[in-house]
């Protein structure tokens, strides 16, 4: 009890709380540009968290995460330009009420929903992963490498049009994963003489060269070839505001989509793009009016946005319990938790009892200011999308060199940077998935660890993981659970 | 009812399609890993339990077989993905090469007058115009904007708000 008191005092001191607020303030302005999204507002942040205590850093984190989760609803609503693929869920019903003369109506309903099904996951979150990290201790070294393995393969087979390409780029990133040291034998693997990566390779520099560099050069490269049409939605002063109790009507889809999303949040790969459309979906089949979804009902902001916030708190379920990131954002909480010399998992409830619970209380604090500020700044945050492309995208460019500049202290990280924006700009090209790369390359070392310990625990021999029945029963179960869902979604193109 | 593809076939050099090629690279990149890089740059002597090349040359194995099965699966048909385009090649060296220019600049600038920020004072401003050339229909005030405004707002933002030291 002492330590949740203790860190829940953490939370509350003044540099928690202003690295929370700069967190949520840099999520909503990056979210709501055009072609930027959470996770790569997250890449350029995680720059400027490298002097901060680890509390403040991660609680910056968290609030780029939030913020950056409303943020996107700015662009899909006002600009009919979702940032991110489960924002399209968004733009369905967002945008044509926006267009119908209530963008503030239905940037209200967004902004509400949004932070209530972020809360109720999070409660979810601070209820179970306590819970389940108790279990999860139970797990040697073998059931790890099953729960890995299966992991990896959902999350590959759930990523892009092609298994082959999503295995393929979480095997590039569990192979970039073993630069540097070798953890055993402490000799250096691929280092080609550069002292540098002796530390393996830079994880801010890896995911802002192929997250958000790509990103930038392709919008700049827009402006070059076409001139994008821009079907901008003003907000005026009128009275076109969503009441807080006329909100609460719509508790029913909130509640659904938050259910939902922290149902598919709390498994790895699953994303939030499937809860946003899946809240939908279910908000217009149990709708008494379903012909006016789609057309700018409340019901379908409420169902998407409280859907796709709640998956943000739930993947945070297997990152705390086992160490896994579900998605892109959480790969790169695990990224900071790394930079700050914490390990993720289901030791971090007792290695670092007050950091996990004061993050719980800096996500709660997150929810309260994504809701106060914007409220408060929503008029202001509704400018963003009127920036001309012209001044975004060069200055974002600068200040991901500069970033990666001070976080690194020199330049030969700026120039992996680049080279691994080269190699994200093929792989978005070539439709290989970077999720699936950046979690590879997040997860390497510890796939690495657990199957080395796995097979000194088996003494080399494959027959005694009969003794390990738990993971025998994963390892059987990934290559059909990969074609389950191969199948199912070659079924679902094709049809 | 047609049993045609839902996207329209298309082919390449030498009428194979892009994936094609993409898996066969992946395979030479796989097969280089295993029995150049890795030789070369893991060293396996001394080590008392697996071997630290066993990950590396696992993953290797794992990707050539990747590439294989890309490979094979666009031998005929293709998903209807979009083809790279000379053009936007072009377009993304362009792009690297001003950053690195920006980069090479900042480091002789800092260097040259060897007092703080002054590589960024030098490189940002013609970084930033060459990066707003790239976008291209971009009024004038916009690259004055940029050259000026956001290097102070950067400078005084990491500087002196952060007290970190730019290039």
């Amino acid at each position: 009890m002492d330590v949740i008191i203790a860190a829940f005092l953490d939370a509350l001191s003044l540099t928690t709380f202003l690295s929370v607020i700069a967190g949520v303030l840099i999520g909503i302005v990056i979210g709501a540009i055009p072609g930027l999204n959470a996770p790569m507002a997250m890449a350029v942040a995680i720059p400027l968290t490298f002097t901060m205590a680890p509390l403040a850093a991660i609680g910056m984190l968290v609030g780029v995460m939030k913020g950056g989760g409303f943020g996107g609803a700015i662009g899909a609503i006002l600009l009919n330009t979702p940032g991110e693929p489960h924002s399209a869920a968004t733009t369905l019903d967002g945008h044509p009420m926006a267009r119908a003369g209530k963008p503030r109506r239905a940037l209200q309903t967004a902004l509400y929903s949004s932070v209530a099904g972020d809360t109720c996951s999070d409660l979810v979150l601070i209820l179970l992963a306590p819970t389940l990290a108790i279990y999860a201790l139970k797990a040697g070294p073998v059931e790890l490498s099953a729960i890995l393995i299966i992991s990896l393969t959902l999350i590959a087979s759930l990523s892009g049009r092609s298994l082959a390409k999503g295995i393929f780029a979480a095997a590039l990133g569990a192979f970039l994963a073993t630069v540097g040291i070798d953890p055993e034998t402490a000799s250096p693997r691929f280092t080609f003489g550069y002292i540098e990566l002796f530390d393996g390779l830079p994880l801010a520099a890896v995911a802002i060269g192929v997250l958000a560099v790509p990103e930038i050069i392709e919008r700049l490269r827009e402006g070059r070839t076409h001139r994008p049409t821009r079907d901008v939605v003003t907000m005026s002063d009128g009275a076109d505001r969503m009441p807080f109790r006329e909100w609460l009507s719509l508790k029913v889809p909130v509640l659904r989509g938050a259910g939902i999303g922290t149902t598919i949040g709390a498994m790895p790969g699953l994303g939030t793009t499937l809860a946003a459309f899946l809240s939908y979906s279910a908000t217009k089949r149990f709708s008494k009016e379903p012909e006016k979804l789609g057309t700018g009902a409340p019901e379908g902001i409420a169902a998407t946005e409280s859907a796709n916030s709640a998956v943000s708190g739930a993947n945070l379920i297997p990152l705390l319990t086992l160490g896994i990131p579900g998605n892109l954002t959480a790969a790169l909480l695990v990224g900071a938790f790394l930079i700050h010399g914490v390990t993720p998992g289901p030791l971090i409830f007792e290695r670092d009892a007050q950091l996990v619970y004061g993050l719980f209380a800096a996500m709660i604090m997150a929810n309260v200011l994504v809701l106060v500020l914007g409220s408060l700044g929503l008029r202001l945050f509704a400018l963003i999308v009127k920036v001309p492309p012209y001044l975004i995208y060069p200055i974002v460019l600068l200040l991901c060199v500069v970033g990666i500049y001070v976080s690194q202290g020199g330049f030969f990280a700026v120039w992996l940077m680049l080279g691994f924006a080269a190699l994200g700009w093929f792989m978005l090209k070539l439709e290989i998935s970077v999720v699936c790369f950046i979690i590879g390359l997040v997860l390497g070392p510890m796939i690495e660890l657990s199957i080395r310990q796995s097979v000194i625990l088996l003494s080399r021999n494959p027959m005694a993981i009969f003794d390990h029945p738990f993971a025998m029963v994963l390892v059987a179960l990934t290559p059909a659970v990969a074609w389950v869902l191969v199948r199912d979604r070659q079924r679902l193109s094709d049809g | 009812m047609s049993n045609a593809p839902k996207h329209p076939a298309k082919s390449t050099l030498a009428g194979f399609t892009q994936d094609f090629y993409l898996g066969l690279a992946i395979v030479v990149f796989g097969a280089l890993l295993l029995l150049w890089i890795i030789p070369a740059q893991v060293n396996d002597a001394g080590s008392f339990g697996l071997p630290p090349s066993l990950a590396p040359k696992a993953l290797a194995w794992v990707m050539i077989i990747c590439g294989a099965v890309i490979a094979v699966q666009n031998l005929r048909a293709t998903p209807g993905g979009r083809d790279l385009v000379l053009s936007e090649v072009v377009f993304l060296g362009a792009c690297l090469l001003a950053v690195g220019l920006t980069l090479v600049i900042m480091g002789l600038a800092g260097q040259a007058f060897d007092r703080p920020n002054a590589g960024f004072m030098v490189g940002a401003p013609l970084g930033l115009i060459a990066f707003t050339f790239l976008h291209s229909r971009t009024p004038v005030w916009a690259y004055a904007f940029n050259a000026i405004v956001a290097p102070v707002v950067i400078i005084a933002a990491f500087w002196w708000g952060l007290e970190l030291p730019l290039p």
